[in-house]
């Protein structure tokens, strides 16, 4: 296919640019799509959609254009709409009813309606609403045609009588029913102001309101009424072919055979006459030929219902079996159909005289305008298979079969002595006489008639034949190409002048050599396309443009394009684009590839091994050997499809329920899958479609596909959107315009500007909320800690009183007692005093104790282990002084771990207090304070192997007037611990601090909560 | 207090041991003084007055048991006219009031001296 257009379209290598190419190719080629008249059917590119094959339900009656393009097929199950891939049912709006699903005939109307025939009645589609119009209501409607002045004319079949009504701004006149015209109308035919009907009754011609009628033998079902090109009105009928002369009917004669059963007519645009039969198939008669396409030929049916020309030039048959398509090819094949003598065909030469010959496996054909002259032995060939062939200079033909070669002069052939048979896979020729063949064994040299040089491959360096021989414009001269590797070497007066084997030269056997106007050498190989010039040698292949690697030959065209023919297809070059890439080798040129869907018939390897297997005739056409005959182009006249192709957006499918079009279409909230499905009506190649297609509101850029009918989105955001497509046809030209589609999507609650608002509010108010915890964190933890130096001081005050404070009054009165007593009873004076003296003393080491408890900094941030050892070291040794100090030592249980820094000043005040305890009363030989550290609660043992502990004091809690126990209980009960004690006189005593470890090791234990709880000094017990 | 040689009968209530060591120092080289008893809770307190039914009752408000208020008001129910003299080491206005709503007569501050409390056994005795 061809792309034009201002657009860069990807195609399936790099490099294919449009801009430059496009003016070019619309320069050249034909300006409207249609088909070649000169061509038989089977060298249309045909389609078929068969009924079998499930995508088209029922028999086509008839089909129709509307100005949007789609086409609309009326078949026996209902209307069906059709863009050229997809097959729709059309259905009226809910409350609208045809007459029948059976539709019988359509017509598109110039103003836009849609007439519906069926075979009950006659409706109407028009801005979306149906019409039936109840006049005809029982008819079966089939034939329907427009006139010129815009009347609907009507051939209504009903029994006993059929009618013909012209129908005009709402109104309708109607003949016939009297009777005249039986009980069907077959055909209608309008032209200059009058209408022309064939009925069951004959030929009729309604003109100015008059009837007038015309004998016709043979009317029945099988007839036809059309127009010719040259504007004689014929009627087709199982009777003949009749046309009227004035008022009267003369056989009218179509090459070939009558056709059987004729059943309508179209008359195309290229003045071809396509007659559809009831048993056949369909006729075709151009240029004065006739040829038929049926069944067997791949046509769905031989019943032929109904024919159609779109606006691009394709014509559509419909039959009982399906639908047809035919359309031209840029590629034409000339095969056994067209007469050739088969379709194996080993070389192609068009001669100067516009002559083509066409050497073929059994006979040597001559084509010359459309008609193929076949030669073999009775026409003086030794040998039917012609192999290679050659024009000679002077215009003689050359032709080499096995059994050797002939010369074709005068209109004969004439054998040429001294050259055995065998196979001749090259020759060449240049002004002076000299004939070289490429032989199995070697390089013949002949001049005038006479063998001047037999050269083994061998001596030429070869190692095998070669497939391309090209002559010297400097007479004497041959180029060789190999056929085995790469290799071109220059042969003459016996010597090899040049030789190129590798170096820069592409790999591969060489197809073709040619000699461009500057001199240089051209050679298409297996490797890709190589330019040698001065000797220097470049090549041109996938790495700088071209499609594909191998190159089976090419061949420059009237306007100096390159035409390559590879595996991937007939590849053109604008010659521009050779001489950039010749002054810089590293570019990349731009190409156009034709491929299957043109007509080309692709090869992977070069099959013929004779030549030439491409030649050019003197109008330009370009012919060349194929596996199907042989096949030619002309790129001075490459069909263009011109028309822009409408695009229309068809569907909006949201999470698989679709949804109508309307102005400010608002689709529900989360919409997990949206999918728009489009199209655009161009019918030539609908495959080959170009989409390009972009969401604005979601899409950066244009998405491009080929033949993608849909757009497929997950998960759109709620929000306002907008889907634009345009799209190509075939030949590269672009509906800039497209289609487009405005939606909406509604927020779901939790997309809604009030939600965000509301997420919005909430975190802010969540953060003012933690803003305020942590206040109330603050200030409670600032409480708490003013609680517990209000409780310290309560403590410490309380301790005073109670400790140092009594201590200090009993002194006093001890003093008091001292003083009354010693004038009295001295010898009592010395009691009293020392008492005195003693309480004295032992309030200065409560009151020292007081202070150094207030002094004592925060135990939080040090070891709690050295920290207990410095304080037991501390009260040894102010117990030296008294006497055998105990033994004292601390020990660690478990893995050493941080201990919250409140709570392990609160366990050392404790610890503390316990060892003062311990070392002024239990009398201990040994105190010992252990350090547990449990996975699940943190642990302090302290004890002495001392006095023990009262038990009824340990039950009331303490001693009376000493609050040191509850004290210290109270003090752990604050943070969470536990105080117990245990006791047995003359046994020692043991007090445990128990604190949870969540408690004791702070946030790394016990999670968030406890975290929170210890923040919170919440008491766990 | 007794009838013939008038010596007064004194029960001392103290958890300090040192402080009922200094009364009953300062009370023993008194002639007309005699401690008859003395306790270092509540419960004992009430015990001992009951038991030896003195004439003078010195009780310190804090008392590790019960405290001092209690026993006042519960030998205050047992005997109506028995002075009851409170030693406080504070002399705060709402214990003062307390215990005189128990049934407290008069109040010392500690550390007491002999003439001071020879003084208010006096005016309580008096009473």
């Amino acid at each position: 296919m061809v792309y034009v257009g201002t657009h860069h379209i990807a195609r399936f290598h790099s490099g294919n640019a449009i801009a430059v190419f496009a003016l070019l190719l619309a320069a050249c080629c034909r300006s409207s799509f249609a088909l070649n008249p000169s061509l038989d059917i089977n060298q249309y590119a045909h389609t078929a959609w068969t009924i079998r094959e499930g995508r088209l339900k029922g028999a086509v009656f008839s089909i129709a254009q509307t100005a949007d393009g789609y086409l609309w097929l009326g078949t026996e199950f209902g209307v069906v709409r059709f863009d050229g891939v997809r097959f729709a049912d059309w259905q009226p709006p809910k409350d609208q009813r045809l007459p029948s699903t059976f539709i019988s005939k359509l017509l598109a109307a110039r103003d836009g309606t849609v007439w519906i025939g069926t075979d009950n009645g006659l409706a109407s589609w028009n801005n979306g609403n149906l019409t039936v119009h109840p006049e005809f209501a029982g008819f079966r409607i089939f034939n329907l045609r427009e006139a010129p002045d815009g009347t609907l004319w009507v051939g209504a079949d009903a029994l006993p009588t059929a009618r013909i009504c012209g129908v005009r701004k709402g109104s309708s006149e109607c003949y016939g029913q009297d009777g005249v015209f039986g009980s069907y109308v077959q055909s209608l035919y309008t032209r200059d102001g009058e209408v022309w009907a064939l009925t069951q009754s004959g030929l009729w011609r309604l003109a100015a309101g008059a009837l007038k009628r015309y004998p016709i033998s043979g009317a029945g079902r099988d007839q036809a009424l059309n127009e010719t090109p040259d504007g004689r009105l014929i009627v087709v009928t199982a009777g003949g072919i009749k046309e009227v002369v004035g008022d009267n009917l003369q056989p009218y004669t179509i090459p070939g055979k009558r056709p059987d059963k004729p059943v309508n007519i179209l008359r195309d645009r290229d003045g071809g006459l396509w007659i559809g039969t009831a048993a056949s198939g369909l006729l075709h008669l151009h240029a004065g030929r006739t040829d038929r396409f049926a069944r067997s030929d791949g046509l769905t049916g031989d019943y032929v219902l109904t024919f159609f020309e779109d606006r691009e030039g394709n014509i559509w048959v419909g039959t009982t079996a399906g639908l047809d398509k035919f359309r031209d090819f840029v590629v034409t094949t000339v095969s056994s159909k067209q007469g050739l003598s088969g379709d194996y065909v080993w070389s192609v030469l068009a001669s100067r005289d516009g002559n083509v010959w066409i050497g073929e496996q059994n006979a040597l054909n001559l084509w010359r305008n459309g008609r193929i002259t076949i030669f073999q032995k009775q026409a003086g060939l030794p040998d039917p298979a012609a192999q290679s062939i050659l024009e000679g200079h002077d215009g003689r033909l050359w032709a080499f079969t096995s059994r050797g070669l002939v010369s074709f002069e005068h209109g004969k052939f004439t054998p040429v002595t001294g050259v055995a048979g065998g196979r001749v896979h090259a020759m060449a020729g240049d002004s002076a006489g000299n004939l070289w063949l490429s032989e199995d064994r070697g390089l013949l040299h002949l001049r005038d008639g006479r063998i001047v040089e037999d050269v083994p491959w061998s001596r030429l360096g070869a190692k095998r034949t070669s497939l391309t021989l090209l002559a010297s414009p400097e007479p004497g001269g041959v180029w060789i190409g190999s056929s085995l590797d790469s290799g071109i070497i220059y042969f003459k007066d016996g010597e090899i002048r040049q030789s190129y084997q590798a170096n820069g030269l592409a790999e591969g056997k060489v197809g073709s050599l040619s000699l461009d106007r500057d001199g240089a050498l051209w050679a298409a190989t297996a490797g890709g396309l190589s330019r040698i010039k001065n000797g220097h040698v470049a090549t041109l292949n996938s790495r700088n443009g071209l499609p594909c690697d191998s190159v089976h030959w090419l061949m420059v065209d009237d306007d100096d394009s390159f035409w390559l023919y590879m595996p991937c297809g007939l590849v053109r070059i604008p010659r521009p684009e050779l001489d950039a890439w010749t002054a810089d080798p590293k570019r990349t040129v731009q190409t156009s590839v034709f491929d299957s869907a043109d007509g080309v018939r692709l090869s992977a390897p070069q099959y013929s091994v004779y030549s030439p297997r491409v030649s050019k005739s003197p109008d330009g056409k370009i012919w060349f050997v194929s596996l199907e005959g042989v096949q030619v182009f002309d790129p001075a006249h490459l069909p263009l499809n011109n028309l822009r192709p409408p695009v229309h957006i068809e569907s909006i499918i949201a999470d698989d329920k679709s949804y109508a079009f309307k102005p400010g279409m608002r689709l529900p909230a989360n919409v997990h899958t949206l999918r728009i499905e489009f199209t655009a009506l161009s019918l030539v190649e609908p495959e080959k479609i170009h989409f390009r297609y972009k969401l604005d509101g979601q899409n950066k850029n244009w998405h491009e596909v080929i033949n993608e009918r849909q757009a497929t989105y997950t998960n759109l955001g709620p929000r306002n959107y907008r889907f634009r497509v345009i799209a190509c046809n075939n030949s590269g030209v672009w509906n800039e315009t497209g289609d487009t589609l405005e939606f909406s999507i509604a927020p779901a609650w939790n997309q809604t500007t009030w939600f965000y608002a509301s997420c919005v509010a909430a975190f802010l108010a969540m953060l003012w909320g933690l803003y305020r915890l942590r206040l109330y964190q603050i200030r409670r933890e600032f409480n708490a800690q003013l609680d517990g130096r209000v409780d310290e001081r309560l403590r410490v005050a309380r301790e005073l009183h109670d400790t140092m404070l009594q201590s200090f009054q009993a002194a006093l009165i001890q003093m008091q007692a001292a003083r009354n007593i010693f004038a009295r009873r001295p010898e009592k004076t010395e009691e009293s005093l020392d008492k005195a003296i003693n309480t004295a003393a032992g309030a200065i080491a409560e009151g020292r104790s007081a202070i150094q408890d207030l002094r004592l900094h925060p135990a939080g941030g040090g070891d709690l282990a050295e920290l207990i050892t410095t304080a037991g070291q501390e009260l040894a040794r102010s117990e030296e002084a008294e006497g055998n100090p105990p033994a004292f030592g601390v020990t660690l249980e478990g893995a050493r771990r941080d201990v919250a820094p409140l709570i392990q000043d609160e366990v050392y005040r404790i610890a503390r207090e316990l060892l003062r305890n311990a070392f002024r009363h239990a009398q201990a030989g040994r105190i010992e304070v252990e350090i547990r550290y449990d996975s699940r609660q943190f642990r302090l043992h302290v004890r002495d192997d001392g006095k023990g502990i009262d038990p009824e004091v340990l039950k009331a809690g303490g001693r009376a007037g000493h609050y040191g126990l509850p004290g210290m209980r109270e003090r752990a009960n604050r943070f969470g611990g536990k105080l117990d004690f245990w006791s047995e006189a003359g046994a020692g005593t043991e007090a445990v601090l128990t604190v949870p470890a969540a408690v004791a090791y702070g946030a790394s234990n016990g999670g968030a909560l406890s975290f929170l709880r210890r923040k919170l000094w919440i008491h766990e017990r | 207090m007794n009838a013939e040689t008038k010596t007064i009968r004194i029960l001392a209530a103290d958890d300090h041991a040192l402080l009922r060591q200094g009364i009953a120092s300062l009370v023993e080289i008194e002639p007309d003084m005699e401690l008859v008893a003395q306790a270092s809770t509540g419960r004992e307190a009430i015990d001992q007055f009951r038991r030896h039914r003195p004439d003078i009752t010195l009780m310190d408000l804090q008392m590790p048991d019960i405290s001092g208020i209690e026993v006042i008001r519960h030998v205050r129910a047992k005997s109506p006219i028995t002075p009851i003299i409170v030693m406080s080491g504070h002399n705060t206005p709402e214990l003062n009031k307390a215990a005189q709503a128990a049934g407290a007569n008069l109040s010392l501050l500690k550390p007491v001296s002999i003439a001071e409390l020879r003084r208010v056994i006096g005016e309580a005795l008096a009473r």
